[in-house]
Order: C-alpha cells, then sequence, then structure tokens
C-alpha cells in the first residue's frame, strides 16, 4: 500500500511532535492533517497507546537489591585500589 | 581523573541499565552479569570519560559492546520475525482504531513481543520507547546515524504492533480482521 505524499509526512512527523521539537508552522499543518485524515489519526491512536504501555512496563523492572551491592562492592573495592 | 565521581555518575543510570540489559539478555541472571561487567569496565575507564558528556551514553556503549563481544548467543536471536513484512498502518475499518487493545495486555506480553524483536530492532525501541534516549544519544551509544535510529525505530514499532496484534486477536481482546479488511 502507497499512503499520500501528506500522510507520509505527517506520519514521519509524529515522533518530533510527540517530543515539541516539530516547527510552529508544521505543528499546524499537522494538526490540520490528523483532523482530516482518519487513517494518520488512528496510526497515531494505536503508536501512543503502544508507547504508553512500553513506558508502563518498564516502571515494574528496576535493578535489583542484591546487584546494586555487588555494583557497590566493585565501586568500593575499586576505590581502595587507586 | 574527572572531577565528577564515578559513583555519582554512574549509580543514576543503574536501574536503566539493567533493564536495557534484560531486554539484551533475556535472563534476569545474564542481565545482573553483563551489568556487574559492564560498571567493572566502566571504572576501570573513568579516567577515559569526558567530564561534561554523557555518562548514559557512554554506559549503554559499554554495556553494549559487552554484550556484543561476550554475552550475545545464537538462542537469542528471534525466529519467524520476517522484518520485511511490516504490517501497514492501521486503517479506518480497523475493530480497534484508537488501539485501546493495548492497554489490555499485561507487562510480560508486552515484553514477550519486546524480546522476539531483532537485535537491531529491539534494542533502539529499547533505548527510545523505554528509556526515552533522545536519538541522538541512542546513535552515540549505538554508533549509527540518527537517521537509522529514526528507520529502525520505525520498523521495531510496528513489527512490535503487529505482533501484538496477532497476540490480541488470538486471545480474543480484539475481533480479528475479515480477509476483505485485511
Amino acid at each position: 500500500m502507497t499512503l499520500p505524499a501528506e500522510c507520509e509526512t505527517a506520519l514521519a512527523q509524529l515522533d518530533a511532535w510527540r517530543r515539541g521539537t516539530l516547527p510552529a508552522e508544521e505543528l499546524a499543518s499537522m494538526q490540520t492533517h490528523l483532523d482530516a485524515c482518519r487513517r494518520c489519526l488512528s496510526y497515531k491512536c494505536h503508536e501512543d497507546a503502544l508507547l504508553d504501555r512500553l513506558s508502563n512496563a518498564k516502571h515494574n523492572c528496576c535493578c535489583p537489591d542484591e546487584l546494586r551491592a555487588a555494583i557497590m562492592q566493585i565501586i568500593a573495592t575499586g576505590s581502595r585500589d587507586d | 581523573m574527572p572531577d565528577e565521581s564515578f559513583e555519582s555518575s554512574a549509580l543514576p543510570h543503574l536501574d536503566t541499565l539493567y533493564r536495557v540489559a534484560l531486554r539484551l539478555t533475556g535472563e534476569p541472571a545474564a542481565a545482573q552479569d553483563l551489568v556487574q561487567d559492564t560498571m567493572l569496565r566502566a571504572l576501570r575507564a573513568w579516567g577515559s570519560f569526558r567530564p561534561g558528556s554523557n555518562a548514559r551514553a557512554w554506559l549503554v556503549t559499554i554495556l553494549r559492546n559487552q554484550f556484543i563481544n561476550g554475552w550475545r548467543s545464537e538462542k537469542r536471536t528471534p525466529v519467524g520475525v520476517d522484518v520485511d513484512a511490516i504490517p501497514e498502518p492501521p486503517d479506518p475499518k480497523d475493530p480497534d482504531p484508537e488501539g485501546r487493545f493495548f492497554s489490555e495486555l499485561v507487562d510480560d506480553e508486552v515484553l514477550h513481543a519486546v524480546d522476539g524483536l531483532p537485535d537491531e530492532f529491539r534494542e533502539v525501541l529499547v533505548l527510545s520507547d523505554m528509556e526515552g534516549l533522545p536519538y541522538a544519544e541512542i546513535a552515540e551509544s549505538l554508533d549509527i546515524p540518527v537517521g537509522t535510529v529514526k528507520s529502525r525505530l520505525f520498523r521495531a514499532r510496528r513489527i512490535l504492533q503487529g505482533s501484538l496484534r496477532r497476540y490480541a486477536e488470538s486471545t480474543g481482546l480484539i475481533p480479528p480482521k475479515s480477509a476483505e479488511e485485511s
């Protein structure tokens, strides 16, 4: 499937839009396109939902205490060797 | 020796290093060993760290190099992932146009799908979409151009969406697309 050029442009700019790095004039045309194009809006919604899910998944995983303790031991040993 | 201490520069990034290691190795024990090796190597190389540069990117680079040189095993190579068969964007007839099914998935299902991505896509997706690193920092860590980061990220997300959609369809979270819709 080949997307229209304006859709390709909008989808390519989605990340910049999310990260707040899209120039103001392109921001306006992006919003106008999303208001009019159901396919791109659906694409954006799916990607937003995926990114939200991935971000949430990381919060339930952090460095185990035993690993942190082992690292502290490595640092302490390294400092004594200096 | 830089003015910054190794401890104050490196320890804030332990959670990130562990999560990245876990996604690279796929095993908690191996991830712990990889992070320990990374920190040991980083401590020894601390004298070469440029003060004021990005410690997180420096540590991720060391971790990834350690993984590539000593940890990557054949069994981590995903099977059954056709990276050329990128799923198409959802269309207006999609039974779940807002992607609500993603929020119904539990962490293990999402992470299992992430683990199924080929290495070069998985590492970019983890660093960007799970750890929130900027493109430039990912490019520096992986020693690839920013444009490559963007293209791999695009493909990684599409493969992952396809994988999670198939899972959601197979478990009844969303109805399968009919033949004429797909």
